[in-house]
């Protein structure tokens, strides 16, 4: 789990540092860099695991506008595998519309190094860090996109996949359609491929689908299933239906033809069946669409995911969120006067007997 | 007895995610309905855990009064800290009182367990570690708190030590005797159906 996130000159983060929690609820005013935040990590991830440009997720326009330097520095630590993992990334934005490279990047793994690149080298080493191979490489893409798994790079795969397992969501319902060309391993960030993630977990975890449909069925009465029908042409496409019943009568409807929160629920609580158990999950109002009285719930389930393994994010700024994960490890991220973003533990004031919510909309909340 | 337990509703409010967690594996493993309930626990901070439930209980109280036609139940957990058990359940009734509310009755569906010293002596000793009693601290290690005797035994698996401790309040051991106050809870808990 991540348990430091430093970034510098990457939108409204100056000199920015996080020490989340494995449950971090992150609070903060509209502008204060939550999704930001969320925008940073999960641009490093399409940089090192999706191979991504470094010019496409960290375009020209993400340096701080009022900081006249071209670098940007991002800087994380991970907890795992048996040690703390170290990640460096440097980006330096050329002026005057030269090209944007990664000047350097390098893993860590408890001090030893693990990967290095800079001067336009890649430098491998092996998982006693011992140096293996060298070579040029062309700093607009991360070398790391094409590590291989390989007993040599065993402890750097460990953090890839990682890596590869944070999973940025934000819902939208109204995105989210039945149609399914084939399967897709990871849920799109505003679950628009709902269907085709659905298709692929009835093939990897077929038995923990039983389990969720009890789960939902209190949630979304007559709600069955979830069944893959063939969409009637050649080929492997597929329609996502509900199969339903009411007062002892079967009937199906087409995925999208639920309603936004049934389908936000649906796929709000298949997501704490599929994201891998290590998993880590940004979540950006994950209470969008659904129901007040469905918050709480789903909330309890969330935990009892993350109450041990793995971790998890979430902005929000609805109460049922707030006073529910206050208890766990509220952050605040703000930008004091307007100028750089800051995070803060949030301390409320259990004496005043408040909720949180109400403390936070009072602006009586603490912090250190 | 467990179906007759799913109709039931009610609020369970504790000082942290940890009680909260085992009285909600508590409240499954009794027959209760996870989904009928809802779970109000102290916000982290400054300040008093239990004073925060202190302050959410009438309120609690009130509703379910307003609704004795439904099957509707308080759950209120306060740490005994220094206090102890008697003493807590009477801080309970004074703040029904202050608030213009009747003291709890006998047949009223409220419990207050008060785990003693707090939610950690319960578990070591549910989970059969030895010595355990209702102090802060061990006899013999005065400057190491039961709490920090559980996170070092058990924070590694805190889920399974959860399930642990609650499949021993559902399945007893026959001896040696248990804390008194957790046999108190489990009159408590008796109460709300």
């Amino acid at each position: 789990m991540f348990k430091r996130i430093f970034i510098d000159n990457y939108r409204c983060f100056t000199n920015f540092e996080l020490v989340p929690g494995r449950v971090t609820l992150l609070l903060g005013p509209n502008g204060g860099g939550k999704s930001s935040l969320f925008d940073l990590l999960t641009a490093v991830v399409d940089l090192t695991r999706q191979g991504a440009d470094v010019r496409e997720v960290f375009p020209s326009e993400s340096l701080t506008r009022w900081d006249k330097r071209e670098r940007q520095r991002v800087e994380f630590d991970v907890e795992g595998n048996g040690g703390v993992y170290h990640y460096e990334l440097v980006v330096e934005q050329s002026a005057e519309g030269g090209p944007t490279l990664i000047e350097s990047e390098r893993v860590t793994r408890d001090g030893k190094t693990l990967f290095a690149f800079h001067d336009s080298n890649v430098h491998l080493h092996r998982n006693d860090g011992s140096p293996g191979a060298s070579f040029a490489f062309r700093g607009t893409r991360s070398f790391l996109a094409q590590i291989e798994e390989r007993g040599e790079t065993r402890d750097l795969m460990w953090l890839l996949n990682f890596l590869e397992d944070v999973w940025t969501i934000r819902l939208n319902a109204r995105a989210m359609e039945s149609g399914s060309l084939e399967e897709e391993e990871t849920l799109a960030r505003d679950g628009s491929n709902f269907a085709s993630w659905y298709r692929h977990l009835t093939q990897e975890i077929p038995d923990r689908l039983q389990a969720l449909w009890s789960a939902l069925k209190p949630v979304v009465p007559g709600l069955q299933a979830l069944k893959l029908l063939s969409s009637g042409g050649k080929g492997r496409a597929r329609d996502l239906v509900a199969a339903m019943t009411t007062a002892g009568s079967a009937y199906d409807v087409d995925f999208d033809e639920l309603s936004d929160g049934q389908r936000a629920l649906i796929a709000l609580y298949t997501l704490l069946e599929g994201i891998p158990d290590a998993g880590c999950l940004l979540l950006d109002e994950p209470e969008a669409h659904i129901g007040l009285a469905e918050v709480q719930p789903w909330l309890v389930e969330l935990d009892e995911k993350f109450a041990q393994s793995g971790q998890v994010f979430v902005i929000s700024h609805h109460p049922e969120v707030i006073d529910y994960l206050a208890a766990s490890e509220p952050m605040m991220v703000e930008r004091p006067d307007g100028g750089p973003a800051r995070a803060r533990v949030v301390k409320f004031d259990r004496d005043s007997g408040l909720p949180a919510s109400q403390q936070l909309a009072r602006g009586l909340s603490d912090g250190e | 007895m467990a179906s007759s337990r799913q109709g039931i509703r009610g609020v369970v409010i504790t000082e942290d995610k940890r009680t909260e967690r085992f009285f909600r594996g508590l409240l499954v493993a009794l027959g209760f309905e996870k989904r009928g309930f809802r779970f109000l626990t102290a916000p982290s901070g400054v300040g008093a855990g239990e004073a925060w439930v202190r302050e959410q209980y009438p309120t609690e109280v009130r509703y379910l009064r307003s609704r004795s036609y439904q099957a509707l139940c308080v759950v209120a957990v306060r740490d005994g800290d220094n206090v102890g058990v008697s003493k807590r359940k009477a801080e309970l009734d004074h703040a029904l009182t202050n608030a213009g509310l009747a003291v709890r009755q006998p047949k009223e569906a409220i419990a207050t367990p008060v785990p003693t010293w707090s939610i950690e002596n319960w578990l070591l000793d549910l989970l059969g570690h030895e010595g355990v009693d209702e102090g802060q601290c061990p006899s013999d290690a005065p400057k190491t708190p039961w709490k920090r005797v559980f996170e070092r035994d058990h924070a590694a698996d805190e889920r399974s030590a959860l399930r642990g401790a609650v499949g021993a309040w559902v399945s007893p051991r026959s001896a040696p005797p248990e804390l008194p106050s957790l046999t108190d809870g489990r009159s408590e808990m008796d109460r709300i159906g």
